[in-house]
């Protein structure tokens, strides 16, 4: 999302950098019958840091949970109509929806806005048929990318990738998932400026989810 | 560049604001306040385009009164902080708000809390916050001193060690702030910080 800019239209002068401008880091890992997501916790706006404890994961069941990374004005507003969504179709349906039909209903919502998007990308991880698990992420118009190990998302994107995949290996339990899942986040936020000051990981299993916060750098 | 900055403090929550309206290179006056009441037990501390920020708040201000008088009963603080944010962020992809805002308010239930809401209808909730360049220089003096539960005493003293910052490092910095309170007994004007009075023209 690198050259994502926003313009001043009365002066046709580029003014930010959009996906950049709140700066955030969202991962999630799949392990054995299990999966965490992470997210970072700093609300910035440019190089001032406003807040260092933004909620980017939010929980839409009790085995889904959907972490947004990008601008966080339309990370609240997309995760109030995911909610709103959510809800009404379990009023219908009288069950939670399935990780992989959210995805889908996630993916459609940001196409709607084709021509003038959520500037969001969002990370989605859930527990699955048979608790097996499942995590995507997508870019801001709903292009989905499943995954079977990780997915990453954020200004410190690149450098989870690499931490990622060094740090992962298939079939971990949740207590290993959850060391892997936390040096990964807290390394690669400590090479971007934008994102860090600690960390926020839910790990989830069959019966319990275990919410955790992280302390690392915090600067 | 205007100043908006606030607190929270034991039971209660401070918000001051610079007081000058400016037009490019000239200061219609040093006396405009832009910390307006919301209700008995809200402030909102707006700073941004002059015409958006006086149109926006006053909408707010009267969207909250409805509500009371439709329901019969105030808006908590998260409340009204959310129903802001929609606002500027219904308006946010059709026709922008340049307004920043500092949402103070004391709810019986919640305490004192303020609440941050950028002009992209960015809402969190804060401890100390601020707008402007003034935020450079009053956030680092609140970091550095803030503690939780600080007594009016202490958290005016903080107030003032900000705007003395303000005023000896920022180049273009306002002369004149107003602080106002809102804490269990409502919200209420606390004082001025005046160091340009309003001079009369000399009768000739």
């Amino acid at each position: 999302m690198g050259n994502d800019v926003l313009i001043d239209r009365s002066t046709n002068i580029v003014v930010i950098q959009i996906f950049e401008y709140n700066g955030s880091a969202v991962v999630a890992m799949v392990g054995k019958n299990c999966f965490a997501i992470a997210s970072d916790r700093r609300l910035g706006v440019q190089l001032q840091t406003i807040a260092t404890d933004f909620q980017r994961i939010s929980k839409i069941h009790d085995h889904l949970f959907i972490g947004l990374s990008g601008l966080a004005t339309d990370v609240q507003t997309l995760y109030q109509r995911l909610v709103f969504r959510h809800k009404l179709y379990q009023l219908r349906e009288e069950r939670n929806m399935k990780p992989e039909t959210f995805a889908s209903l996630v993916s459609a919502v940001l196409y709607e806005k084709r021509f003038g998007p959520y500037l969001c990308q969002p990370v989605i991880a859930g527990l699955g048929e048979d608790n097996k698990p499942f995590i995507c992420t997508m870019d801001s118009i709903g292009a989905k990318e499943l995954a079977k190990d990780f997915v990453v998302s954020g200004t410190a994107s690149e450098s989870l990738y690499g931490a990622c995949e060094a740090m992962y290996k298939p079939d971990m339990e949740a207590e290993e998932l959850f060391e892997t899942i936390s040096q990964a986040l807290l390394s690669s936020v400590d090479r971007d400026c934008l994102s860090g000051w600690g960390g926020h990981v839910y790990v989830v299993t069959p019966n319990e989810v275990k919410e955790r916060i992280l302390k690392g750098r915090m600067d | 560049m205007e100043c908006v900055f606030g607190l929270v403090g034991n039971g209660f929550a401070i918000v001051a604001a610079d007081t000058s309206a400016v037009h490019s290179i000239l200061l219609h006056k040093n006396n405009e306040d832009k910390i307006m009441a919301l209700d008995s037990h809200k402030l909102i501390a707006a700073s941004g385009e002059p015409g958006d920020r006086v149109q926006f708040t006053e909408y707010v201000q009267k969207n909250v009164s409805l509500y009371q008088f439709r329901n019969g009963i105030p808006l908590t603080t998260a409340a009204a902080a959310n129903f802001t944010r929609g606002e500027l962020a219904t308006a946010l992809r059709k026709n922008p708000y340049s307004v920043n805002i500092l949402m103070a308010g004391y709810d019986k239930e919640a305490g004192a809390s303020l609440y941050y809401i950028d002009y992209i209808a960015t809402l969190h909730k804060v401890d100390k916050g601020a707008f402007g360049y003034g935020s450079y220089f009053s956030l680092s003096t609140m970091d550095r001193h803030y503690r939780n539960d600080m007594s009016v005493e202490e958290a005016i003293e903080l107030v003032d060690k900000c705007i003395l910052e303000i005023r000896s490092r920022l180049v273009i910095a306002p002369p004149n702030f107003v602080i106002k309170i809102v804490d269990k007994d409502g919200a209420r004007e606390y004082a001025w910080r005046q160091s340009v009075k309003d001079v009369t023209t000399a009768s000739v």
